[in-house]
């Protein structure tokens, strides 16, 4: 049953320190019960963002309304969401019951109430044994677990986690990541996540808001942030991907000719079927479809299992030949590092088919690097010159 | 945050509120009073001048404030002197040997200072200890007359105020890198060259802080002078305490008070640019 | 060899520190009013010591003006730590300067300062001016203390608590003290002793109507060594190592 009303909507929010800017203009609009991340590198302004909603920082412009309420001005202590820290921030001289409990007797909730709530929560992330255990006694992972129930019993509107699996190792993050699925199932309500790590954003997210230096460049649902990325910051920072130069040629309507890596090729534009085609950046750098006209610079991206490769025939040596100088076994595929004519390297990944060793490359072959139609991103140029 | 709270209201209201009236104020009025001129019974009349000032300048005191700081300055070089090696000797022991060692320094220090110069008497007397030491070796044939001299009190000074010398040395000196006295002997270094230009630089933040912390008590402590020292000896300390409480020259003990204050502030000038030298050279 | 000369060199400095103090103690229990020459073991200068009822009574005020500085001393300090450390206000320019001014100014300076304060404040001179002249000198000692233990503490937590609803009270009593505790209390314990130990400022802000014992030993010691004075002495002494003991034991266990 999700409510369709946004449950937190940033108005233009920006944020300096001093005179350093840290989010430029930001707009956007969280939905009731909606997992969004805010995936970026360091000093994106991921965290900034996190704390404009907790009321740790207040904005250099703009509002901030959750729940229908404008809370740009209220501190932290009143608004209707909770964090989990990364650190988990657990307080050392007291309990884990008391950790959990502390918001519900900020609140004066009547001691029964508390005792149950608590419980409650505790039972929820499997820690109800350890209640008068202190943080000290507790493992990382533990704590973590301590740190979301402590944030959950409140029953706020939002729930704002900021890296909080990041200190864990790897399986324990694995569990944790499936741990806060189930969470929000059960809990129903909004989720503000903030990592650096794109599989795990990918993996738990409805939408996800990839951020570049206080910007968001893209903010969308999972694959089409990997299928469609809009511009050449998110297609390099979420997954693998091969970059062609090339140069527009003519258009058509749905289609046009261009010239890639010195080859001519057909690129298509706008997406029939399950094809990509061209797709036109809005927000981030701004650029827009009406540069890919005749003459302006491209770059067109292949994701490595979107890559079709065939021996090339004696003699070829197109720009979009190369040979093969690695070959990576890795179970279940088989990554192909291919030099091309030009000096690039393009990293092709196939599925290993055993009932075909013939169409098993080797190293030193001569291959040919092609895709399947529509497949392919086509972006404008942001760095060149057009002629 | 736009965040109204009355805890945090009372308490900036309070701290800065009591640190104004009883540090900030008393001290403009001190400042100010040096350029008042004595009244009775009012103690200070609202009538500018700058004589007092002008009379710092007399002979009479400037004789009573040079001897003060030459007295102190010896103390000083004194505590200085004798401290440093214990403070390195006591740096360098072992951890458990090193706490042992400042907990008997730690405990003259918040002994009592009075008792401590009072202590001294029984050493000092003509009966004293000092006395019938010197006599049992043989050194001297007639007990001295120490007490009721000057250097009784630079005896006095010395004695307690070596733990303030002490301790900041020792802070310091535990801070010193010992690989960098390696680097130098190992560069061929001697161990004199090694100290001066190595060792000596890289403490001097603790050098000067406890020479402060020895030379401005030295300067104003007024009991010293008064049980080790007798009616003969007048320094800066018991001059200031005459003004205020027997002769009733208030401005001109502002004045001279002042004074003080400005060797002071010249004294933490110096000591912050050291300060500001040996953190640039320390690596980050 | 060298070792021996560190060891020899340690040992004669320490001499020198504690000879006068242990001659005063042996002194002390000494049968002769005024010959240095040893005349048999007696305690009678502590019966004696015990009796004189000036002195007992200017021993209990003391306490009794160490312990209130130390106590409001300790509630002002911390709340200026906490100030310095979480708030921005006017005045904090003051705030950290004074405290400054304070720990540095000659203790002959800050006296006569405040004896002008009070004469101008039309105060008498007694306990009121001997409380808030210690409370004054002790405060920088309790926020310095106490500053560094808030540095070590996490920000996060008091992040925590404040996105759980705590108000800044609740942050202050909840979160804050318990965890600067040791902090506060070794603040405390320092006061208790700045204030016993004071004798120049305190000889500038005295009345008749409030006398503490280092100026009762003043007055005293002016007039000469008097056998009772060096009992006094003695057990005073004895107090600082009890209490420089009791303080190491506490920051033991606390690590």
């Amino acid at each position: 049953m999700e409510n369709t009303l946004p449950c937190i909507e940033l108005e233009h929010v920006s944020k300096r320190f001093g005179d350093q800017p840290v989010l430029g203009d930001i707009h956007l609009t969280i939905n009731h019960g909606e997992f969004l991340t805010f995936l970026g590198p360091s000093g994106c302004g991921k965290t900034t963002i996190l704390r404009l909603l907790a009321g740790f920082e207040h904005p250099s412009s703009g509002r901030v309304r959750i729940g229908g309420k404008d809370v740009t001005d209220l501190p932290p202590h009143k608004r209707a969401v909770n964090t989990v820290f990364q650190n988990y921030a657990l307080f050392p001289h007291m309990t884990v019951f008391d950790n959990v409990a502390f918001g519900l007797r900020m609140r004066r909730t009547p001691a029964k109430v508390i005792e149950e709530d608590v419980f409650s929560a505790l039972r929820m992330v499997k820690m109800e044994t350890h209640h008068a255990r202190r943080p000290s006694q507790l493992s990382g992972g533990q704590q973590q677990r301590v740190a979301i129930a402590r944030a959950v019993v409140n029953k706020p509107l939002v729930l704002l986690l900021d890296e909080p699996l990041s200190a864990l190792d790897y399986k324990l993050r694995k569990a944790m990541q499936i741990e806060l699925k189930e969470l929000r199932r059960t809990l129903g309500i909004t989720f503000v996540f903030v990592t650096h790590d794109q599989e795990e954003a990918f993996s738990m997210s409805d939408r996800v808001a990839v951020m570049n230096e206080g910007a968001i460049e893209q903010i969308d649902s999972p694959s089409v942030i990997y299928e469609k990325p809009k511009n050449l910051f998110v297609a390099k920072f979420v997954g693998e991907i091969n970059t062609f130069e090339g140069r527009v040629l003519s258009r058509n309507g749905v289609s046009m000719q261009a010239l890639v890596e010195g080859e001519e090729v057909r690129l298509s534009l706008g997406g029939n079927g399950n094809g990509n085609g061209a797709h036109c950046a809005s927000g981030g750098h701004g650029t827009s479809c009406g540069s890919l006209a005749a003459g302006s610079p491209i770059k067109v991206l292949l994701r490595p299992e979107d890559v079709r490769l065939e021996r090339a025939a004696p003699g070829d040596a197109g720009g979009l030949t190369g040979a093969i100088v690695d070959t990576v076994y890795k179970g279940m595929t088989i990554d192909l590092i291919i030099e091309m004519s030009g000096g690039k390297k393009i990293l092709a990944t196939e599925f290993f088919n055993e009932d075909a060793p013939e169409a098993l490359f080797s190293v030193g072959e001569r291959v040919r690097v092609g895709w399947v139609e529509d497949w392919e991103v086509v972006l404008p140029d942001e760095g060149s010159q057009s002629l | 945050m736009k965040d109204r709270s009355l805890f945090k209201t009372m308490a900036v209201t309070l701290t800065v509120g009591w640190l104004t009236v009883f540090v900030i104020v008393p001290n403009l009025l001190t400042l100010s009073a040096g350029f008042l001129t004595r009244g009775e019974p009012e103690f200070v009349l609202p009538v500018f001048t700058l004589e007092n000032y002008v009379r710092l300048f007399d002979p009479a005191f400037l004789d009573i404030f040079l001897d003060s700081v030459w007295l102190a300055l010896g103390a000083t070089v004194l505590c200085l002197l004798v401290g440093y090696p214990f403070a390195y000797i006591l740096a360098r022991m072992t951890p458990a040997r090193r706490r042992l060692g400042l907990l008997f320094v730690i405990i003259p220090f918040w002994t009592n200072s009075l008792i401590r110069t009072y202590a001294l008497i029984a050493i000092l007397n003509v009966n004293g200890l000092f006395n019938a030491a010197l006599l049992w070796m043989g050194i001297i044939s007639e007990p001295m007359e120490l007490l009721y001299t000057n250097t009784a009190v630079f005896i006095g000074f010395t004695y307690t105020l070596l733990p303030f010398m002490i301790l900041p040395l020792y802070a310091s000196i535990e801070k010193l890198d010992h690989r960098l006295i390696e680097a130098a002997r190992d560069l061929g270094a001697g161990s004199f060259q090694t100290f001066f230009r190595v060792s000596l630089p890289l403490t001097l933040p603790g050098i000067i802080a406890g020479s402060m912390l020895v030379f401005l008590p030295a300067l104003s402590m007024f009991y010293v002078p008064d049980i080790l020292g007798g009616a003969k000896s007048l320094l800066v300390g018991n001059f200031i305490r005459n003004q205020f409480l027997v002769a009733r020259d208030w401005p001109f003990g502002a004045a001279a008070s002042v004074l003080l204050t400005v060797v002071m502030g010249l004294l933490l000038y110096v000591y912050w640019l050291c300060q500001k030298r040996v953190r640039r050279a320390e690596p980050a | 060899m060298k070792r021996m000369v560190k060891a020899a060199y340690l040992g004669t400095v320490y001499l020198f520190l504690y000879l006068p103090l242990a001659v005063l103690t042996v002194y002390s229990f000494n049968d002769a009013k005024h010959v240095v020459t040893w005349k048999g073991f007696t305690t009678r200068w502590y019966v004696k010591l015990a009796e004189n009822s000036v002195l007992l009574d200017a021993a209990v005020n003391s306490l009794l003006l160490a312990a209130a500085s130390a106590t409001a001393a300790t509630i002002i300090g911390t709340l200026a730590a906490i100030a310095l450390k979480r708030y921005r206000f006017t005045g904090r320019t003051i705030l950290s300067t004074s405290m400054y001014v304070v720990m540095m100014s000659p203790d002959i300076v800050m006296g006569i300062s405040l004896l002008m304060l009070f004469v101008l404040l039309g105060l008498p001179l007694g306990f009121t001016t001997l409380f808030l002249s210690h409370v004054t000198f002790c405060l920088p000692f309790v926020t310095v203390t106490v500053l560094a233990r808030l540095t070590g503490l996490d920000g996060n937590l008091v992040e925590a608590a404040m996105d759980l609803g705590a108000r800044e009270f609740e942050v202050f009593s909840r979160i804050i003290l318990p965890l600067a505790m040791p902090g506060v209390l070794a603040g405390w314990l320092l006061s208790f002793t700045l204030s016993l130990d004071d004798v120049i400022i305190s000889f500038f802000v005295t009345g008749p109507t409030f006398e503490i014992l280092p100026l009762k030993i003043y007055s005293m010691v002016r007039l000469g060594v008097k056998p009772e004075v060096n009992a006094l002495c003695a057990v005073m002494f004895g107090v600082t190592l009890a209490v420089v003991f009791l303080t190491q034991l506490c920051f033991k266990e606390r690590k």
